[in-house]
């Protein structure tokens, strides 16, 4: 689907469906995986490759987001697909597993989290206790009768994310390998992972998910797998990088746009804003055409959805064949259409003043941001801000996971409210009326990380504040990463609103933030060794000394030394040159 | 001379230095030591090399072969035997101490051909000029037709013992042979054709098109045709299947259009770099290793063209050590518009073509034709050659450790070390029983397959592998500033006392002289 927003953006989104063939969900028990023999499985759309991760570790549902970039609600409006495929800075993973306990469910989750590493050539490896969480909300959107195949066993929701995770091109291409088309054909042809990463936002998703038939009481359900590439490409930028590379150079005098109403001349000039009147296609944009259908002989492989402003945008199918390229007019607004031969495909825009004129933007429902405040090394607060821009009251479910090192006093709570006229503020968690329920799970060191689910329902324009203070606290050596002083990135935190049955239908997350904690200087070990040992020899060298050495008088020691080396023979000149003096000074008297 | 220090006081000063020393020596320098040394498992080394030396000289594996006789020709089976021992010594000097053919009659009827090597003989009624052996390819059973010449020349048993070792056993006798004596490698392996052995294999069918075309195999049912194949290999690994499909698979090389043959010939020298390894999700994402099995689907199928390869009689080749690729044409032209399908007559064939290398890839040898055999014969030499690997295996986790004073040898090492051997006892304790049936190879042959995993634990613990190289200078050099000054302070000191305590005991020994002298003046 590809939509054109406000000041030259353009929103891209590339959404598969992959269903597999008739699988056995079973429960794998991992101490004894040998002696249970299995019918053998059949892969034909659905990848091969991944399938065994995620049974290997009892995984029921698996969700995977990798995102980049600040989502700019104002100008762009609501997420797409009600953000429910995008994720926060960064990686972020969520499992539901089956598992007879919480640490045979961990056991599994880290299984996973390694296998995934490996595979998606992200850091999941460094998943561990200490930033795994369980989700109380998300129970509600599990509905499936099938999930637990072993009586007894339980389901488990498990959540983890890594804010501080690059996004790029490496994760993208075992992304294309999940396909069936691994990206040759079809709308995932246009993925370059030069060109879709190099956007203002892009977030990519795996959703897997088992599709149980309720209705059939055998245990052969589907795997679904659900990918989506969402991204946010600065059409200008593009257009730039396409004519004259990737080095940024200055304009040339003669194409500078100045301000008319100013003075403008060889030598000054105010620069208008980016232009409105432009003429680009996909194929520059992606820097490829679409290559035909996803699989020929298929028609309904390949959809390719489109939602332009028709008043100010024309666009055109560009169909290559053989025989020369064909244009074809795309009338409406909001139009879909398959890609149904076996031909390269580009699709062309031209707008007069599409900087403004663009498809309706949905306004986003609720808006969130969160800061962190407070500038010392010991100590700091958070501040959260949540609007609800809407005409109705608004349920949500507020979820913040903050690392152990946080030292969080929830006690210190604060919770204010603001609408358009006056702001008022309730001391406490206790008097607040829309608050209705909190979940608190406190930090253990070096376990399990803070864990907060408040329960909102905030009523129409009005936007609700709340902060509360933590303790930094100082970390062992080596838990410090190899950029200490960079700081260390928090999870940014989830609103999830909820419908009447609890299940949640949008999602927004707020930025990232970089909390610096207090960082040792690093040569500090060896230089305490180093010292403590100087120090001790000192000690130790003078009481040994004291111990075993001869007491002796002043008088003794300048007797004994008196026939012994170097000092025998400095107090025999001593005593020369002493009674010279000597002599002087008696012979003085007796002159008087 | 000052004021004389009365002699206790000397003798303390003299004795607290020499028990500072003593404190450092005895307490101090084991504490320090103890505080910032590596942590090393004991590792069973005595047991390893017992062990050692017991697969050298004690085991033998003593093959059953039940001869089908009647009561009267008793004598017969020891006549074989005695002829059988000394034809084997001859070819292959020193075998019999690990390598036995042991020839019984069959005394009760339980006797299984599936199970046991069976000896029929037939006596031939008509006039035939040439003694003939049949080997069933269902069994482990050999038949052999005699002729009344050979029976009046006392010929039998040679021609028994020729059927056995130049027939049945020959290439068995032979890897064990080259393995016991030189110590080389199995010759079934020398073509690195053979897979790493593993308890456990995945095996993988793929059908691979050139194009997006969609379309189907009807593997599901062939699969099936696997079974009993794989059911004999049981205690050799356990095998899990899944097969997929992949489109839009290019290979490296494009193929090119042969005019004299009308077809596209792949070449014999392109094989190696037929698979598409960047491209192609050929990777498993599993520890087991995996055997693939790929059928591939050319895009010329559509143009009712053929796609050869160079000098193939079968269309497939063998990848060393990976699997096995069958290019595959449609004998039928395909209907436009109607989704291709590989049918499972065609793929009869192929499954064939596939277990035959699967046979390969494993190192199954390659004669005789009973595949029976042909399993067992590879039971026994896997499970050699992996008690030997095992060996092999702890004597370099020892060679390693002792090597390399700074490695870290965890419990965990220990613990998979110690099973191991375990597992090499109980199965040469099963080798030096008295074997009556090859069923009971089978079981050391899963004994050994733990004990691989076991050793692998043993030798690649994370732990070991992450410390090998943590240098003991630095060390030293962290605590020099405490070692140095404490240690030539104690050390002069102890130097010092030591000649004062000298001088004392020479001004005494003089005094006394004098005392004496005196007295006796």
């Amino acid at each position: 689907m590809v939509k054109p927003l406000p000041r030259n953006a353009l929103l891209a989104s590339f959404d598969f469906e992959i269903a597999s063939e008739p699988i056995e969900l079973r429960y794998w028990n991992s101490t004894t995986p040998e002696q249970e023999q299995y019918g053998p499985e059949h892969f034909t759309f659905f990848s091969k490759a991944i399938a065994p991760i995620i049974q290997q570790s009892n995984a029921r549902e698996l969700h995977l987001r990798f995102t980049q970039g600040w989502w700019d609600s104002d100008t762009w409006g609501a997420l797409p697909k009600n953000g429910l495929k995008s994720g926060g800075t960064g990686v972020e993973v969520l499992a539901v597993i089956e598992a007879y306990d919480v640490k045979e469910a961990q056991r599994n989750w880290f299984r996973l989290s390694k296998a995934l590493s490996g595979f998606f050539c992200a850091s999941l490896n460094f998943i561990e206790p200490a930033i795994t969480t369980y989700p109380q909300y998300k129970a509600n959107d599990i509905t499936s009768l099938h999930y637990i195949q072993k009586p007894g066993n339980k389901l488990y929701i498990l959540r983890a994310a890594l804010p501080s995770e690059p996004i790029c091109t490496e994760n993208l291409t075992p992304f294309l390998k999940l396909l069936p088309t691994r990206g040759k054909a079809g709308i995932s042809s246009l993925l370059d992972g030069h060109k879709v990463f190099d956007s203002l936002w892009h977030s990519m998703a795996v959703d897997v998910t088992s599709v149980c038939d309720d209705t059939q009481d055998n245990n052969k359900c589907h795997l679904r797998m659900e990918q989506s590439v969402t991204a946010i490409v600065d059409v200008l930028r593009s257009l730039r990088k396409h004519k004259e590379g990737g080095i940024p150079r200055p304009v040339k005098g003669d194409e500078l746009r100045c301000d008319p109403s100013k003075t403008h001349n060889p030598w000054q000039c105010f620069p208008l804003d980016d232009p409105v009147d432009l003429k680009w296609n996909l194929g520059t944009i992606f820097g490829r055409n679409i290559k035909g259908q996803a699989f020929s002989g298929n028609i309904r492989s390949s959809i390719l959805g489109l939602k332009v402003d028709s008043n100010h945008w024309k666009t055109q199918l560009v169909k290559h064949k053989k025989s020369g390229s064909e244009r074809h007019d795309i009338v409406g607004n909001s139009i879909a259409f398959y890609l149904d031969d076996d031909i390269e495909y580009d699709v062309s825009f031209e707008t007069a003043n599409g900087g403004i004129n663009v498809a309706p933007i949905e306004k986003p429902p609720i808006l969130l941001s969160r800061a962190l405040t407070g500038y010392s090394q010991d100590h700091g607060g958070l501040r959260t801000e949540i609007t609800n821009p809407s005409n109705s009251s608004m349920d949500f479910v507020y979820f913040e996971t903050l690392p152990w090192f946080m030292r969080l006093y929830l006690s210190s709570m604060v919770v204010s409210f603001e609408n358009e006229t006056s702001s008022y503020t309730i001391a406490g968690i206790d008097g607040s009326t829309h608050i209705k329920d909190i979940y608190y799970k406190p930090a253990v060191d070096r376990k399990r990380p803070a864990q907060i689910e408040l329960s909102i329902s905030l009523p129409p324009k009005l936007t609700l504040l709340f902060s509360y203070e933590f303790d930094k606290s100082i970390l062992l050596l080596d838990e410090y990463p190899p950029d200490a002083n960079h700081g260390f990135a928090i999870d940014p935190a989830v609103i999830t609103i909820i419908d009447d049955n609890k299940r949640g239908i949008y999602e927004v997350r707020s930025t990232s933030l970089v909390l610096s904690l207090p960082t040792p200087d690093f040569s500090m070990p060896y230089n305490v060794i180093i010292f403590t040992c100087t120090v001790m020899s000192l000690a130790f060298g003078s009481l040994y000394q004291l111990l075993v050495k001869k007491v002796v008088t002043e008088e003794e020691f300048e007797a004994a030394s008196v026939d012994s080396g170097i000092k025998g023979l400095v107090s025999r000149v001593k005593s020369k040159l002493g009674k010279r003096k000597r002599d002087t000074v008696t012979e003085e008297p007796q002159k008087k | 001379m000052g004021t004389i220090e009365p002699r206790a006081e000397r003798r303390t000063r003299y004795s607290l230095a020499i028990y500072v020393v003593a404190v450092l020596a005895v307490l101090g320098l084991p504490l320090w030591l103890f505080t910032t040394s590596i942590i090393r498992a004991e590792l069973p080394i005595k047991d390893i090399e017992r062990l050692n030396e017991q697969l050298n000289d004690e085991i033998t594996f003593k093959i059953p072969i039940y001869m089908d006789l009647p009561n009267s020709q008793r004598v017969f089976v020891d006549a074989c035997q005695n002829l059988l021992t000394k034809e084997l010594e001859q070819r292959y000097p020193g075998i019999t101490n690990i390598w036995r053919l042991d020839l019984h009659r069959i005394l009760d009827r339980n006797v299984s051909v599936v199970d046991d090597y069976v000896l029929r003989i037939k006596n031939d009624d008509e006039d035939a000029q040439l003694e003939l052996y049949y080997i069933s390819p269902y069994s482990k059973e050999i038949t052999l037709t005699v002729t009344k010449n050979a029976i009046s020349t006392n010929n039998v048993a040679h021609f028994v013992v020729e059927t056995l070792l130049d027939k049945v056993f020959k290439l068995e006798l032979e890897a064990f042979y080259q393995i016991h004596r030189f110590g080389k490698k199995n010759p079934i392996h020398e073509n690195h054709v053979v897979l790493l052995y593993s308890p456990h294999y995945n095996l993988v069918f793929s059908l691979f098109t050139q194009d997006g075309t969609p379309i189907s195999w009807g593997i599901e049912s062939l699969i099936k045709t696997l079974y009993p194949l794989l059911q004999k290999l049981q205690h050799f690994a356990n095998f899990t299947i899944s097969t997929q499909i992949q489109y839009y698979s290019e290979p490296s090389n494009p193929m090119r259009y042969d005019n004299s043959s009308d077809a596209f010939v792949i070449k014999e020298s392109e094989l190696s770099t037929f698979i598409n390894h960047g491209d192609w999700n050929l990777f498993g994402h599993d520890i087991n290793p995996t055997v693939n099995f790929l059928v591939y689907f050319p895009k010329s199928n559509y143009d009712n063209k053929k796609t050869l390869i160079e000098r193939s009689t079968t269309n497939s080749f063998l990848i060393n050590q990976w699997g096995g690729v069958y290019v595959f044409n449609k004998d039928m032209p395909i209907i436009k518009n109607v989704p291709a399908k590989i049918t499972e007559d065609e793929l009869l064939p192929i499954m064939e073509i596939f277990s035959s290398q699967l046979f390969e890839l494993l190192g199954v040898p390659h004669e005789p034709i009973s595949p029976s055999i042909r399993i067992d014969s590879l039971t026994r030499l896997a499970t050699y050659e992996n008690l030997r690997q095992l060996i092999d295996n702890l004597q370099s986790l020892i060679k390693v450790s002792e090597a390399l004073a700074d490695i870290l040898i965890p419990d965990e090492t220990q613990f998979h070390a110690v099973e191991t051997i375990t597992n090499i006892k109980e199965a040469l304790q099963i080798l030096q029983q008295n074997i009556t049936s090859c069923k009971q190879f089978e079981g050391i042959t899963v004994l050994s397959a733990q004990a691989v995993t076991a050793s692998n634990k043993a030798f690649f613990d994370k732990e070991m592998v992450q410390q090998a190289y943590f240098p003991s200078e630095h060390k030293l050099a962290v605590f020099l500033p405490l070692l140095g000054p404490v240690g030539s302070i104690v050390t002069f000191g102890l130097i010092a006392t030591l000649k004062l305590m000298k001088r004392d005991r020479d001004d005494e020994k003089r005094k006394r002289a004098e005392e004496k002298a005196k007295k006796s003046e």
